[in-house]
């Protein structure tokens, strides 16, 4: 053990705070040493001179106020009410029952009305939803709700290529009703004034085209005006 | 209370703290069961102790006071929960520290700055006066030393310097009564004990350039 080491353990050595092994190696090193020696020595006194240092006087006076300090603040303490004594005075099980009762009922009351199921406010029921639908069209045709949406104009009826006609006509049969849609179209409904596509699918000039994607939750669904096909209007020709 | 405080003073308490353990757990015994006289003698039997411990750690006479008021407080409210197999002393001496450290997080003092405070006051030195021996005066200013001794000191390394070599604890008390570990409890030690050591030093020093400086006169 070099002179650095022991010089760091010494604070420890004087103290009695060394391991067994540790404090043997120190001595055996202080042996040998005298610059060391001296270091220990001074650790040694000063460790003395503090614990040997006078404490401060403290006369009998002070001890007395002392202790009578301590009474009057357990007196003080005792004789003090509970803040719940200041506060509920008339404090008694029945309140502490009714109160929770009415924590309970008012805590019920608030969840029915957040529930999906319970009647939402009467602004919010009127004014009209901008989603659009996403309902699976029915097969029986309203006319009047047909008439609903005039204005609609088809979509790239000009440019579109007649292979493209043909699968659109065979779409429109084949996926009319995929057998998987989503569990969850029925919240994706749209509520009372919102946009009527179910009427544009219904009507006979309108063709609903749906493309499920490798995803089962994203399906694509086009409305496009109904494409006559060759046969339906030789059909038409002969009947007249 | 004062026909209290007097019934409890005319007990012969150093009979008490000298005469045998028994007698001591007899008092500690009475007070947990609600006795207030012998809750009083218990303050009696412990203040001093009490009272320098504060002194130590916290610096200042006032500080010491509340401190000790405080821990008697504890003590009196948590005595009937105190476990009579536990050494009541150690209990004791956990209470003053948690009680100290929480009276210096409280004030927010940075450490030292009340001894040096009370130094800067001229608390610490007893005012000099014809009556005052030379006796006194080198007391005095003993007193005053180990006080700047100690305010040389961070906190953490006064407390665990205090507890260990002041109080005689074991590491591995002061550490547990710390909220630390022994390692570092003996690094905190062996740090105070290098700076203690080179303080008095300094002083020696100091003191002997003084003498050397009165001598031609």
């Amino acid at each position: 053990m070099n002179c650095t080491r022991v010089e760091m353990l010494l604070p420890l050595y004087v103290g009695g705070d060394l391991a067994v092994a540790e404090t043997e190696q120190v001595r055996a090193h202080l042996v040998a040493c005298t610059n060391c020696q001296a270091q220990a020595a001074a650790l040694a006194e000063s460790q003395t001179w503090l614990q040997q240092a006078p404490l401060p006087e403290f006369s009998e006076d002070f001890f007395a106020d002392l202790r009578a300090d301590v009474w009057r603040e357990l007196e003080q303490t005792e004789t003090q009410p509970h803040w719940y004594d200041r506060w509920l005075p008339i404090w008694d099980w029945r309140w502490a029952g009714a109160a929770a009762l009415a924590m309970v009922l008012l805590a019920l009351a608030w969840n029915w009305f957040r529930l999906p199921g319970g009647n939402p406010p009467q602004e919010i029921a009127n004014q009209p939803t901008p989603v659009p639908a996403l309902r699976v069209p029915e097969k029986t045709p309203d006319a009047t709700a047909a008439h609903a949406q005039p204005e609609r104009k088809p979509i790239h009826r000009t440019t579109r290529p007649n292979y493209l006609r043909r699968t659109v006509v065979q779409q429109d049969v084949a996926l009319t009703k995929p057998p998987t849609l989503p569990s969850n179209r029925e919240t994706l409904s749209p509520v009372s004034g919102g946009a009527n596509t179910d009427t544009l699918a219904a009507t006979p000039e309108m063709t609903r085209i749906e493309f499920q994607t490798a995803d089962p939750n994203i399906r694509i669904i086009w409305f496009a005006p109904k494409v006559e096909t060759h046969s339906q209007s030789k059909e038409e020709s002969n009947s007249r | 209370m004062a026909e209290l405080v007097l019934m409890a003073e005319t007990l012969n308490s150093e009979q008490v703290e000298a005469g045998a353990p028994d007698a001591s757990l007899r008092v500690i015994a009475r007070a947990r069961a609600g006795d207030q006289a012998a809750f009083d003698q218990l303050m009696i039997l412990h203040q001093r102790r009490v009272v320098a411990l504060a002194w130590r750690m916290l610096g200042t006479h006032e500080d010491a006071r509340d401190a000790a008021q405080e821990a008697f407080l504890r003590v009196y409210k948590h005595l009937p929960k105190y476990d009579p197999a536990q050494d009541f002393n150690g209990w004791l001496y956990r209470i003053v520290v948690n009680v100290c450290r929480d009276l210096q997080r409280k004030r927010g003092r940075h450490s030292g700055a009340s001894f040096e405070e009370e130094l800067e006051a001229g608390k610490l030195v007893e005012p000099a006066s014809p009556a005052n021996s030379e006796a006194d005066v080198l007391l005095a200013q003993e007193r005053a030393l180990l006080q700047r001794a100690l305010a040389i000191l961070s906190e953490k390394e006064r407390q665990a310097v205090v507890l260990r070599d002041l109080e005689g604890l074991p590491t591995e008390e002061v550490a547990r009564l710390l909220g630390s570990t022994p390692t570092t409890v003996r690094s905190q030690i062996s740090m105070a004990r290098v700076k203690l050591k080179a303080f008095r030093e300094k002083w020696l020093k100091g003191k002997g350039a003084t003498a050397r400086k009165v001598r031609p006169q």
